[in-house]
């Protein structure tokens, strides 16, 4: 029962975040969903195995090599599939006065959300990891296995690939 | 992008950096000097920093995933009696009142059934322990009244009042 408890309170704490990455990573809600029940299912059977303290990193781990297999798998990328961008703006309220700024601040966070998405996967792994999930240089390094130096600087060139495929949509504030 | 391309690769880092909140407080003094001589660095920095507060903005994607009604409500059961003190005294005065219940429920209904000879077999040694009581209390009685009465107290009165006399009869004479 204390092993149910405990596991409880980790996917609780955790589900949205591997939910998050792996929908960021696939592109596809359906398979980030069967991505997130795997890690769960993985979870459950490697409990005893785990060190509580490192599990945030051990599922991420998981979590990032399962949506690879996934994205692997999957060579037909024009399934149907739902953006991230449509809930989330959907979901938040407009307070800005002005419709024309909210309007082109939707936009470009829609923008913004598919240039994510069309980053290459490792800096992809990194930028969502670092700025959506709130995760540290170190962690990232832990869960993704590489160097913290090479963190930084996939981070440095996913925000300039950002930025890069943002252009056409820049205006002057 | 024009001015990005004239603007130097360290310059540029740290514009992003400053833009997304990494950089150091020197870093930043720094770059705010150069801003002050470069308006191009300026415009770029506003760009930057517009996209990363719109990356900032993005929030967790929410998953409908449930790992089972039964943990949860387990969880859910813990958390709220862990949640307080007073919670913690309620769910201890419950679980007492339960386990009281439980055992008188369990005495209760423990009735054995005892054959005719068994319960005169019973009665005969009801009868033999009350006797016993009863020669005990008998003996207790006569020891009181014969011994302790007689011979601790009124002989020692009766000697008292004895030598009273004799002293008044001695001063009379």
């Amino acid at each position: 029962m204390l092993k149910q408890i405990k596991y409880n309170s980790l996917i609780k704490q955790l589900k949205n975040k591997i939910f998050s990455y792996a929908l960021f990573m696939v592109n596809n809600r359906m398979d980030a969903e069967d991505i997130t029940q795997e890690v769960f299912i993985k979870l459950w059977d490697n409990f005893e195995n785990i060190n509580l303290t490192k599990a945030k990193s051990w599922l991420l781990s998981s979590t990032h090599n399962l949506s690879i297999d996934y994205i692997r798998k999957r060579k037909n990328k024009t399934r149907d599939t739902m953006d991230i961008s449509e809930n989330s703006i959907s979901k938040e309220q407009n307070f800005l006065a002005d419709p024309e700024i909210s309007y082109k601040r939707n936009l470009l966070k829609d923008r913004i959300n598919s240039s994510i998405k069309k980053l290459p996967d490792n800096l992809k792994s990194v930028f969502v990891l670092y700025e959506i999930e709130g995760f540290k240089y170190k962690e990232i390094s832990k869960t993704l296995n590489v160097p913290i130096n090479s963190v930084k600087v996939y981070l440095l060139r996913a925000r300039k690939k950002l930025q890069e495929d943002l252009k056409e949509f820049r205006y002057e504030n | 992008m024009k001015t990005k391309k004239q603007i130097e690769e360290k310059i540029l880092d740290q514009i992003i950096n400053a833009a997304y909140g990494d950089a150091t407080i020197m870093q930043k003094i720094s770059l705010y000097v150069k801003m002050l001589s470069n308006k191009e660095l300026k415009i770029v920095y506003n760009d930057y920093k517009l996209t990363a507060q719109q990356v900032h903005k993005i929030k967790l994607e929410e998953t409908e995933l449930d790992i089972g009604i039964i943990s949860n409500t387990i969880s859910r059961i813990t958390s709220f009696v862990f949640a307080k003190p007073l919670n913690v005294s309620f769910a201890s005065l419950a679980l007492l009142l339960a386990a009281v219940t439980f055992f008188l429920m369990l005495n209760k209904n423990s009735g054995v059934n005892y054959t005719q000879s068994e319960m005169m077999q019973a009665e005969l040694d009801m009868k033999y322990s009350l006797a016993i009581v009863g020669k005990v209390f008998t003996s207790a009685e006569n020891r009181l009244n014969k011994e302790i009465i007689d011979d601790k107290i009124r002989r020692p009165i009766k000697k008292g009042f004895q030598t009273i006399n004799t002293l008044y009869n001695k001063k009379d004479k």
